[in-house]
Order: C-alpha cells, then sequence, then structure tokens
C-alpha cells in the first residue's frame, strides 16, 4: 500500500496535534507561496471530509480527529513531496539571468551613457533608465514568485522598454540619440535596411522623420500602452492562479491573459519596427546632407516660419563634425543720441543673442533671434520698417532683425509722435 | 490482496487519470474513487496523491479550478485534452506491459 509507511509514522504523532497544527505542518515545506495558500485550503478539505467519515462512522469527534491525522500521514512527508512539486519560491538561475540582464542596463545607462551622451540627454536618460530599473526588477520579483515559464517573457519586456523609453526620450534629440545607440541596436539595422532608398522615402513621405508634439504624443502613448499590456498581463495571471475560479472563468481569464499578452507583444514589436525605419531614414537623410555640404560653406535657413528672423545665416558643415553650425558674428548698435538703449543683457551688453536649437532630418539648426532692451521711463511705440511694431510702457526686450531700422517713438502728445529715436542693428 | 509500494509506484499517474476521465473530482473523492473502483484493494494516500495531481496539473494533463459543493469550496480537478491523450497512451503502455509479464510467467 501506498500509504503504508506515512501512516505509521504518523500514528506516534497523533495525540500531540490537532487540525491546524498538523495542516501547519505539512504546509510549512512548501516554500512557494502561492501554493502554500492554495494547498492549505484543499488540505484543510481534504482534512474535513475524511473527518466527516470518520464521524459518520460512529466516531467521536476527538477521535475522528486523530483516526484522520493518522491516516492521512506524515505532514513532512506529504509537505516535502508537494514542495518538492512546485519548488522554491526563488530559482537561482533565473535570479542570475535577472541580475545578468540588470548589469547589462546599468552598462549602457551609467558607463557608455556618460561616454557618449551629452549632459542634458545624461540627466534624462538616467533617470528614466534608474525607472526602468526598477521596473526590471519589480517584474523580475513578481515572476520569480510565479510561474517559470512567464519568466522569459518578464526578462524580455523590460529590456525592450529600455530601449524604446530611451527612444521615445531623445525623440526631440533624434540626432544624438542616434550617436547612441549606433554602437548597439539601430547601427545594425541601419547597415541592413538603410541602404534601401525605398524606406527613407516611404518615410520622407509620412513625414515619420520630422520632430512633430503629435508623434511624440502617439510614442509616448504607444509605450504606455505596452506598459499597460505588461501590467494587464501580469494581473491576470496573477488573477487566474489566485482566485478561486469556476473553469470556465478560469478558461477566459487565460484566454484574456493570452490575448493581451500578445496584443502587447505586437505593438512593442510594431514600435520597434516603426522605430527603425524611424532611424534608418534619419540616418539616411543626415548621410545624404552630409554628404552633399561636407566641407563647403552653406547657407541655411531657419524652419521655423513663425520665428522673426529667418533669414539666410551662414552655416558650416565640416568634414569630421555631424552637426550644421551656425557662425553668427557679435552685432552691435548704432544709434542717434536721443534716447539710451541700456545694456541689461546678461553681460551687461545692449543687445542680446538667443539660439533657438531645431532639428530637421535629424540635423541640428541653430536659430538666431536679437533682442535690444529699451528702456525709457516714458511710454513708447515700437516701429519696424514693416509699420507698428507694439505699444510699451515700460522697458521691454524686443525682438528686433539685424540689418533693419526701428523706430521708437514716445507719444508726448497724444496723436504725433514728437520724440523719437531710430537704429540699427549691425 | 495488498500490492508492494514499487508495484503500485510505477501506475499512480494512470489511476489518477483514469479516475478523471469521467469526471471532475476532488482530492478526497479522487483517493474515494480509487478505493471504491479496486474495490478497496487500492489506496492513494495523501502523501501520495497531492503531489502526482500538482505534478499533472503542471504538466498541464489536468487542471484545477474551485466550485461550491455540500456547502464548501472543493478544488476540483478536470482531465485536459493532452491528459486524455496522456492517459490513452498509459493504458496502451500498460497493457503491452501487462502482456508481457504475462509471457515471462507463462513461458512454456
Amino acid at each position: 500500500m501506498l500509504l503504508t509507511r506515512a501512516s505509521i509514522k504518523c500514528s506516534i504523532l497523533v495525540e500531540t496535534m490537532n487540525k491546524q497544527e498538523y495542516i501547519r505542518n505539512i504546509i510549512k515545506y512548501i516554500q512557494n507561496d502561492r501554493m502554500r495558500e492554495e494547498s492549505l485550503r484543499e488540505l484543510s478539505d481534504h482534512f474535513e471530509d475524511r473527518k466527516q467519515y470518520y464521524l459518520n462512522a460512529g466516531f467521536e469527534e476527538e477521535v475522528a480527529e486523530e483516526k484522520t491525522i493518522a491516516c492521512m500521514g506524515d505532514a513532512e512527508l506529504i509537505g516535502t513531496r508537494i514542495g518538492k512539486v512546485h519548488g522554491k519560491r526563488l530559482y537561482v538561475p533565473l535570479l542570475l539571468i535577472e541580475i545578468v540582464l540588470g548589469l547589462t542596463v546599468c552598462f549602457f545607462a551609467l558607463i557608455l551613457g556618460a561616454l557618449l551622451w551629452s549632459e542634458v540627454l545624461y540627466e534624462q536618460t538616467v533617470l528614466s533608465e534608474c525607472a526602468l530599473l526598477v521596473f526590471l526588477f519589480l517584474f523580475a520579483y513578481i515572476g520569480l514568485r510565479y510561474r517559470y515559464k512567464s519568466i522569459l517573457i518578464i526578462a524580455c519586456i523590460p529590456l525592450s522598454l529600455f530601449l524604446t523609453f530611451r527612444v521615445v526620450l531623445g525623440w526631440g534629440h533624434s540626432y544624438e540619440n542616434a550617436l547612441l545607440v549606433s554602437g548597439t541596436v539601430w547601427e545594425t539595422v541601419y547597415l541592413v535596411l538603410g541602404k534601401f532608398k525605398m524606406i527613407y522615402e516611404i518615410a520622407s513621405r509620412w513625414r515619420f522623420v520630422e520632430t512633430s508634439w503629435w508623434l511624440q504624443v502617439l510614442s509616448v502613448l504607444f509605450y504606455a500602452w505596452i506598459g499597460f499590456c505588461v501590467i494587464a498581463g501580469m494581473t491576470f495571471m496573477v488573477r487566474e492562479d489566485r482566485e478561486k475560479c469556476s473553469l470556465r472563468q478560469k478558461k477566459m481569464l487565460k484566454l484574456i491573459k493570452r490575448s493581451v499578452l500578445a496584443l502587447g507583444a505586437c505593438v512593442l514589436v510594431s514600435g520597434l519596427a516603426f522605430c527603425a525605419v524611424y532611424y534608418t531614414a534619419a540616418a539616411a537623410a543626415r548621410e545624404s546632407v552630409l554628404e552633399t555640404y561636407s566641407g563647403s560653406v552653406i547657407y541655411a535657413k531657419g524652419i521655423n516660419q513663425n520665428q522673426p528672423f529667418n533669414e539666410m545665416e551662414e552655416a558650416f558643415i565640416s568634414d569630421d563634425t555631424k552637426s550644421l553650425t551656425y557662425y553668427v558674428e557679435d552685432i552691435s548698435i548704432e544709434s542717434k543720441d536721443t534716447i539710451q538703449l541700456y545694456g541689461a543683457g546678461k553681460d551687461g551688453e545692449p543687445v542680446r543673442r538667443i539660439e533657438k536649437k531645431q532639428f530637421d532630418n535629424n540635423i541640428a539648426y541653430y536659430t538666431v533671434i536679437y533682442e535690444v532692451n529699451v528702456k525709457t521711463t516714458k511710454d513708447y511705440m515700437f516701429f519696424s520698417n514693416k509699420g507698428l511694431k507694439e505699444s510699451f510702457s515700460q522697458d521691454k526686450w524686443l525682438k528686433v532683425r539685424k540689418g533693419e531700422k526701428y523706430l521708437i517713438a514716445f507719444e508726448e502728445y497724444e496723436e504725433y509722435p514728437l520724440n523719437f529715436v531710430e537704429f540699427t542693428i549691425q | 490482496m495488498r500490492y508492494s509500494k514499487e508495484l503500485v509506484k510505477g501506475s499512480t499517474h494512470l489511476l489518477v487519470l483514469a479516475v478523471l476521465e469521467k469526471e471532475d473530482l476532488y482530492g478526497y473523492r479522487i483517493c474515494r474513487e480509487i478505493a471504491l473502483r479496486s474495490q478497496n484493494e487500492l489506496s492513494m494516500g495523501e502523501g501520495t496523491l497531492y503531489p502526482i495531481v500538482h505534478a499533472l496539473e503542471k504538466e498541464g494533463y489536468v487542471e484545477s479550478y474551485w466550485r461550491e459543493c455540500d456547502g464548501r469550496n472543493r478544488k476540483y480537478y478536470h482531465i485536459t485534452r493532452k491528459g486524455l491523450r496522456r492517459l490513452k497512451s498509459l493504458k496502451e503502455e500498460r497493457i503491452a506491459f501487462n502482456k508481457s509479464i504475462d509471457k515471462v510467467l507463462n513461458f512454456g
């Protein structure tokens, strides 16, 4: 008989044990949290059934309980056997995999990142990498507690998120980002796909290569959805195991869980494919521009038509530099001495220069705006050669354009400006 | 008649899957069913039953669910298609094995 050894061993313990103690003695050998809880309920039910059998046979309650314990057998034996099936809570090899993955993330984020990224990007991305590390270990923890087979999915998703989040954050700085990942993924993608001009053309047609707010929003939503899928998938996984569900409910939960995970995987793959196309096209565009203009002086135009000054400025692309750089001469102000233009700029200069950095086809464009500070104690109007610009009562930084004449007029009389000053930004 | 432990050990999966073939059962009922069908010649203790059903569940041969029965929530086991296929192959294997044993015993 299967039970013989267990029955003999356990009969010794019967006198000193009640149901709670007996069941507790069994489950203490089960190291898997979820199974411990479930086994507790299952074995308690079993205990009650068997006890009921003895009660029906006419035994006293106390005797029935003792007989049940004797019949069920050695608690340690049952516990260790069940525990052996479900294994330990932590799987050491899988934990090692997680540690390796974590160290990989650390390497890219903190070492490689520090070498390659600009300061601003470094700050932004380090924060994101830290958040991703939390994600990584959170998912790993959940995975280690539950299904063995989930680990692979769980281990892959944070790494994918690591790459894609970096892309999202670097969207507005795609050139730097492309440089950053050139040694890892996108370089390979570019090498494989970048040779096909068609990809660039398609991407250009759909304006994938242009940076725009809606693309950024879309991309954030894109990856937020991935995050949702992962969390939802995990939730279903946990619910399916933990809750008391009917068979039909359980099957449905399993189906939903698989669908959500499959959907998440599809979105993830398509997201990565999207990024691959984007960067391939971007890299192709950059290559194209650099090939055309490398080593020569060109005239580039600010891309934002709403900027006040988008005249042609001299720009230069060097052989070794992969960005477009403006060289703007210092400017000075010439004015008739009727009004004083104060130096209220950062370093006391009367005129200040603002550089706006923008990206088009992954080429950095610097648009330069000049502002002049006008300080008076009187109300005045500001004229440009295009007519009335604005009316002010206090000192103000005014946007001016290089080489144009401006007029500042004071309204000493209501309709006719009598006092005025004309100046030119040289 | 009592059977040796070694003899029964190789048949535990077959026994559990066989009693689950017709209907879903919970742990205690599985024990009872085995005893009933074998006319009390076979019995399976908790130390054997639960590790087996849990292992079968882990391998996908059975799946469990909770259902209320007689005012109590019980964990029922249901044989899956994979489990049915496994049962079929175990049965075939057992029949072939018995035949082989018979051949040896009745030789000559």
